[in-house]
């Protein structure tokens, strides 16, 4: 199985399948721009994120596959799961998943966003973003 | 797309707009969602439900910016029903009331910039909408005329405040025809020029619609205003002019005796005279005049005449066609675009009741729908661009007068 090394912002190196890492549409230009000698340097996603976002692609392969077990109640419960987390993470999230293009994983991002939003009052909305930007300060 | 008059105008008004833009900087903005890249903050606005947007609009400038941006957003429908009650669904099937117009009068027409054009019989007078701000103004001073046809139409005009025009069709009498333009940036009624009307030497007649709500045997589109004639021998013109031509020129577009649609009978001379003599009425009662938009398919950009077989064997309505053609410009001839039965389109259950009226509305320059409505209840809506009916709607109320796609809007006028 050919590998390809992912660089994060702080320079952690991941080395994940070939196969994964085409899932995302911006490193799968990259490969076929640069090739795979080098390692994909992502200077706009954390090693926090990236991790994340390589677990997320990982599990849905894994659930995609022939003879995979996993039902449909499980899927959804992984990304309930995943998407679970505080608001400065979820935005990192969708910002990163904008960038390295990962369609799925921008979907369910940004649904989740709406979702926590929706039912809110403008200044429950207003404080919840001013919140994320302290967190991320 | 042909020139408008008021081209010129918008340029220098958009010149002057960006201009003042770039002059004045903006001060930081470091929250999170000024981060987010702008098709982000579309897409997460596009996952909203209306009534949270409205609210937060509140939120800050950059929410109220993205807000106002997302024009392109699905499209929607607009219904308005006997009782006053204009309503909104996204698909047609779960309705919201929005407004409750007193005493409407039958015709209603929408633009693509979200304002709702209606006639209201209690102040007997046009009031334009948005109802999605919940905000209306009425158009005054009132046209103490009968009303025949009405259409607005956004002007693009500066990122804040929206303008429109709504052009209205009146008649005195049986055949002389009055034409006013309202302008929102002036907020007056510009000018009223008689129609140069068929010319009635030759026993030319104007085929108009009926008060019902069938407000739809005339067009405007971009600064034309279309209409039909028809004279002895069966012989149909279609006509144009300029609304913003103070003489009204007019113009004609095309000239036929038959349509390619394959029906037994189509409307003919002695109908039209027949509706003439009775008063206001019209000949072209199962007759549509269309625009198709959007930028995808072969027929966007093009004049669509959507037509009901005018049989009147009852019998059978199931069997019943209806078709559209299309305007070719070069030959200025119709040519046959689609037919449908509408037993294949409706449940025959509904052809139960008479009688079997229609009316055909396309939304606007955005789209390549066409929403039928059909016996004041029925409604569906045909993707000229796929070709195929999408959905059959029943209407919630005893009666619709109108079933209209519809872009909610959130900016001001």
């Amino acid at each position: 199985m050919v590998k390809v090394t992912l660089k994060s912002a702080e320079g952690d190196v991941f080395e994940v399948d070939e196969e994964l890492a085409l899932e995302s549409l911006m490193v799968k230009n990259m490969i076929e721009d640069v090739g795979l000698d080098s390692a994909i340097s992502l200077p706009n996603v954390s090693s926090t994120i990236l991790a994340k976002v390589i677990e997320y692609i990982k599990f849905h392969m894994d659930a995609q596959k022939d003879g995979s077990k996993k039902t449909s109640e499980e899927i959804k419960a992984f990304d309930d799961d995943f998407v679970n987390v505080g608001i400065p993470t979820l935005f990192e999230m969708v910002l990163a998943s904008n960038y390295l293009n990962v369609k799925s994983l921008l979907s369910l991002t940004c649904n989740t966003v709406a979702n926590m939003i929706k039912t809110k009052p403008p200044a429950e909305v207003k404080e919840m973003f001013t919140s994320a930007k302290q967190a991320k300060a | 797309m042909p020139k408008r008059k008021w081209d010129g105008m918008i340029d220098r008004i958009k010149k002057s707009m960006t201009h003042a833009c770039t002059q004045r900087k903006r001060p930081m903005d470091t929250s999170i969602w000024s981060r987010l890249p702008r098709d982000i903050q579309q897409e997460l606005i596009t996952l909203l439900p209306i009534p949270t947007l409205c609210r937060f609009r509140s939120l800050s400038k950059d929410w109220h910016a993205a807000i106002l941006q997302q024009q392109s957003r699905k499209q929607w429908y607009i219904s308005l029903g006997n009782s006053g009650k204009l309503q909104i669904s996204p698909d047609g099937i779960s309705w919201k009331v929005l407004f409750t117009l007193p005493l409407p009068k039958g015709s209603m027409s929408t633009c693509s910039a979200g304002l709702v054009l209606a006639f209201c019989l209690a102040t007997e007078n046009f009031v334009v909408l948005n109802p999605m701000l919940q905000s209306r103004q009425e158009l005054l001073p009132r046209l103490d005329e009968y009303v025949i046809f009405t259409a607005i139409q956004s002007v693009p005009c500066s990122s804040e405040t929206l303008s429109y025009i709504v052009v209205a069709v009146t008649s005195m009498t049986v055949g002389d025809l009055r034409m006013h333009l309202y302008d929102s940036r002036a907020a007056a009624w510009l000018s009223a020029v008689s129609f140069p009307v068929p010319d009635r030497a030759n026993g030319e007649l104007f085929c108009c619609a009926t008060d019902d709500g069938l407000n739809n045997c005339m067009l405007l589109q971009d600064d034309h205003l279309y209409f039909f004639t028809i004279s002895p021998g069966n012989v149909t013109t279609l006509k144009s002019f300029n609304v913003w031509n103070p003489k009204a020129t007019l113009q004609t577009v095309a000239t036929w005796t038959s349509l390619p649609l394959g029906f037994e009978r189509q409307p003919s001379y002695e109908d039209a005279a027949c509706f003439a003599r009775s008063g206001y009425g019209c000949a072209r009662k199962d007759m549509s005049l269309i625009f198709c938009g959007g930028d995808s398919s072969f027929w966007c950009g093009k004049i669509l005449l959507g037509m009901m077989d005018p049989s009147d064997d009852l019998s059978d309505r199931g069997s019943r066609r209806f078709g559209f053609v299309y305007l070719d410009e070069e030959s200025r001839s119709w040519q046959a675009m689609t037919s449908l039965s509408l037993g294949s389109v409706f449940s025959p259950e509904i052809f139960k009741k008479s009688p079997c009226t229609f009316m055909l509305a396309a939304g606007n320059n955005n789209s390549t729908e066409v929403t039928l409505l059909f016996h004041y209840k029925w409604g569906c809506v045909l993707d000229l661009a796929s070709g195929t009916w999408r959905a059959n709607y029943w209407y919630p109320e005893a009666k619709a007068y109108a079933f209209l796609p519809f872009y909610p809007s959130f900016q001001k006028f």
